[in-house]
């Protein structure tokens, strides 16, 4: 009995178990230790561990853009009896998610003492959600799936009401938690009923291990008209449209967004919808490929629904969190044309499209989000079009940071958002998926109105009158940010405009 | 007299599934609401443990199906603490565990 | 199926009977202390009103219910469940070393993420019953 168990563990593990793996994530949890134990022990007055913590994120980033292209183009390890596969891909997809964490810190450190709350269980819980989306983008396995992700929600839920005196953001808490809860519970039910298929001795191909994705796609290849296999497969793909907010698992968006601390609402709307994007590409370009004659009508007609969607419900929007939020689910119809096309070609570049989609929608959320935590008042949650008036003439430099940034957003030519948006319409029309192409520029269109509105009401539309500056939410100009802050922003915009000239480094 | 098979556990989970779904759907107050995903993750946990029975072979024992169950057990444990939280800091602000009362974020 | 035994329904025999007893002392008890406990008036419906000073009641006749039990729950059930994975940790901790994987390291760590929270919780005061 012990040599058998000790054989079946061999066998998982043929090169014992090799921690180095996941090194970061773990320097992550022990640093989160670490900032908990010093918050406990803080003497009131004293300085908590914030600014050790933004450039610990900052600089394990850039540690893992260095590591990733040590790793040679193409080549891949797998760690943990396959749970975990390591490539260039997955290394950069790590930065993506720390450098999303410092930036939440960053503005986080901004925004929450303008609330009164503190900060070091925000960067706690940062930290956390942090770690569980690194090892989302190198999950190989439904059980690691489950916990990583549940890992970042959870970690979410609490970020999303963490300004405990507003009831708006207690209210978007419980309201996302509810939702995403409720989403978890089909993704666990549609797992159980893949596992419960291909455990099955009885059909063919039976898996030894029925949550690794290899070992699925082969079974799933093998019995692609199996209810169980149908119904799993279903289930697991509305827990990850819940994660990507696309049609109809967006109720949550317009609350969530703006009831969410600013910084939050951009970890949610950027890192948790990559998060969610990439397992999507892992999962129908993974186990789940057999089924693309039944998913790809699928996956085309939410891409569809998300899009028109999006775009119409943001056209009215005046408070610009709901804005971002409702725009956000027309990006996110944007990047499904792309893993239609992905899944369709059965090709690797147009995943990449989506990764270089999703960096640049990271830059460009990430300043515009940077811009509204400086401008808001007291009340997080109400800002509205009107405050951004005249933002030209008070802060030029802001107001540029917002142009660029929604220029990018509606994809004006020279900004990275336009280069990106062209390579999913490629691969669109690439594959064949004309239909959805059109409805693509349709909602393109569109969505160029209502960022131009906004940009309208910053450049041209008059300054309020000091009068009316004082009853607004908004503070009085000159407006106050830090110096880094300031950096940072510039950085971004900087980086967005430079990608929209060159992008040589795509290996598309 | 029959022997109770894997269908007689999955009926159940089904069961069990789809009353914490109408509840999560339905149900007005929070508490309960709460407990419904509760419900929810519990049916999903009695399929994985009737499968990775059922389904057992001497050479496949299949016993990560199991594993996987303490894992979700953990999971929902910490999500009905942080739903109970923020329930207890929302009834402390606005007196009511009512969803109908939830109109802070109103357009 | 590995060395099952045959599962019929009568296998389940003790779970009916602790069900059948479950209610048995729920209902056993309600039923106990109406026939035993003290009788009030049913008439007067001003009997079941906090105040029978005549007055009607002002303010909230909820009590403020005590977050401390809320909270000392909630925490209990947190470290409750962590126990859960300590258990499959000594069921094949054998087996685990004859394969040659380190296992205790990895397990100490877990304990200690745990005693970093309890640390914690102590040093804010969620376990202080007095005071706040």
């Amino acid at each position: 009995m012990l040599t058998q168990a000790a054989e079946t563990f061999r066998s998982l593990a043929p090169n014992g178990v090799d921690w180095s793996s996941i090194a970061p994530e773990i320097a992550l949890g022990v640093w989160a230790l670490y900032v908990l134990l010093r918050e406990a022990f803080r003497k009131p007055g004293s300085r908590g561990a914030a600014t050790f913590t933004t450039i610990f994120l900052l600089l394990f980033s850039l540690l893992c853009v260095r590591n990733a292209f040590a790793i040679p183009a193409g080549a891949s390890a797998s760690f943990f009896g396959g749970m975990i596969e390591q490539s260039r891909t997955t290394e950069l997809l790590r930065a993506f998610f720390l450098f999303s964490g410092f930036l939440t810190t960053l503005l986080g450190g901004t925004l929450l003492k303008k609330q009164g709350v503190p900060q070091a269980e925000f960067d706690v819980l940062i930290l956390l959600a942090t770690a569980g989306l690194m090892l989302l983008a190198q999950v190989r396995d439904f059980i690691l799936l489950f916990v990583a992700l549940e890992t970042m929600s959870i970690s979410m839920y609490v970020l999303v009401a963490y300004i405990r005196h507003s009831a708006s953001s207690l209210e978007a808490g419980i309201k996302y938690l509810t939702q995403s809860g409720l989403s978890s519970a089909l993704l666990l039910a549609g797992i159980a009923l893949l596992f419960g298929a291909a455990g099955n001795t009885a059909l063919p191909g039976a898996c030894a291990d029925p949550f690794s994705f290899r070992e699925l796609r082969v079974f799933i290849f093998l019995n692609q008209g199996n209810a169980f296999v149908l119904g799993g497969a279903a289930l697991v793909l509305c827990g990850l449209f819940f994660k990507i907010a696309a049609v109809p698992f967006q109720i949550w968006v317009g609350d969530v967004y703006q009831g969410a601390p600013t910084p939050v609402t951009a970890y949610l709307g950027v890192a948790s919808k990559a998060a969610g994007f990439v397992l999507l590409v892992n999962v129908v370009t993974g186990p789940l490929l057999p089924l693309r004659g039944v998913l790809l009508p699928l996956l085309s007609a939410v891409a569809i629904l998300t899009i028109l969607f999006g775009n119409l419900a943001a056209l009215g929007q005046q408070n610009v969190k709901r804005l971002m939020g409702l725009s956000g689910i027309a990006h996110a119809g944007y990047l499904l044309m792309g893993v239609c096309a992905a899944m369709a070609l059965n090709v690797d570049w147009p995943i990449v499209a989506v990764y270089f989609y999703l960096f640049t929608y990271l830059l460009a959320s990430y300043a515009i989000f940077g811009v509204m935590s400086v401008l808001s008042g007291e009340d997080d949650s109400a800002q509205t079009l009107n405050d951004y008036a005249g933002l030209m003439k008070r802060d030029s430099f802001l107001g540029g940071i917002l142009a660029v940034s929604l220029g990018s957003l509606a994809g004006i030519p020279p900004m990275a958002g336009f280069v990106a948006k062209l390579f999913l319409f490629i691969a669109a029309f690439t594959a064949h998926l004309y239909w959805l192409a059109a409805v693509g520029l349709f909602g393109v269109v569109v969505s160029i109105y209502y960022y131009f509105n906004w940009m309208r009401v910053a450049v041209f539309v008059p300054c309020k009158t000091e009068d009316e500056v004082e009853a607004g939410t908004l503070k009085a100009a000159p407006i106050a940010s830090g110096f880094w802050l300031r950096t940072v922003l510039t950085t971004l915009a900087l980086i967005t405009v430079c990608l929209g000239f060159w992008q040589g480094f795509l290996a598309l | 007299m029959h022997a109770i098979a894997l269908n007689h556990y999955l009926i159940v989970a089904a069961l069990l599934f789809a009353t914490g779904f109408a509840g999560v759907l339905v149900r007005r107050n929070l508490i309960i609401v709460l407990m419904c995903l509760e419900l929810m993750l519990n049916a999903a946990n009695i399929a994985l443990v009737a499968f990775a029975r059922f389904n057992a072979t001497p050479e496949h024992p299949l016993m990560d199906g199991n594993a996987f169950v303490f894992f979700v057990i953990t999971v929902a444990a910490a999500e009905v603490a942080v739903g109970l939280a923020i329930v207890v800091a929302l009834y402390r602000r606005r007196s009511t565990v009512m969803t109908d009362d939830l109109t802070a974020l109103k357009k | 199926m590995i060395q099952q035994a045959a599962t019929t329904p009568e296998t389940f025999g003790p779970v009916l009977l602790q069900i059948v007893l479950a209610i048995a002392i729920a209902v056993g008890l309600i039923l106990l202390s109406n026939l035993l406990g003290q009788r009030v008036a049913k008439r007067s419906s001003f009997s079941h009103t906090p105040y029978e000073c005549g007055l009607p009641m002002t303010g909230n006749p909820h009590p403020r219910f005590g977050v401390k039990f809320f909270l000392t729950a909630m925490l209990f059930i947190l470290f409750d469940i962590e126990v859960v994975f300590l258990f499959p940790m000594a069921t094949v901790y054998r087996a685990l070393l004859a394969a040659g994987i380190p296992i205790l390291a990895p397990v100490l760590f877990f304990l200690a993420v745990l005693g970093v929270g309890l640390i914690y919780e102590i040093r804010k005061g969620a376990l202080k019953w007095e005071g706040r």
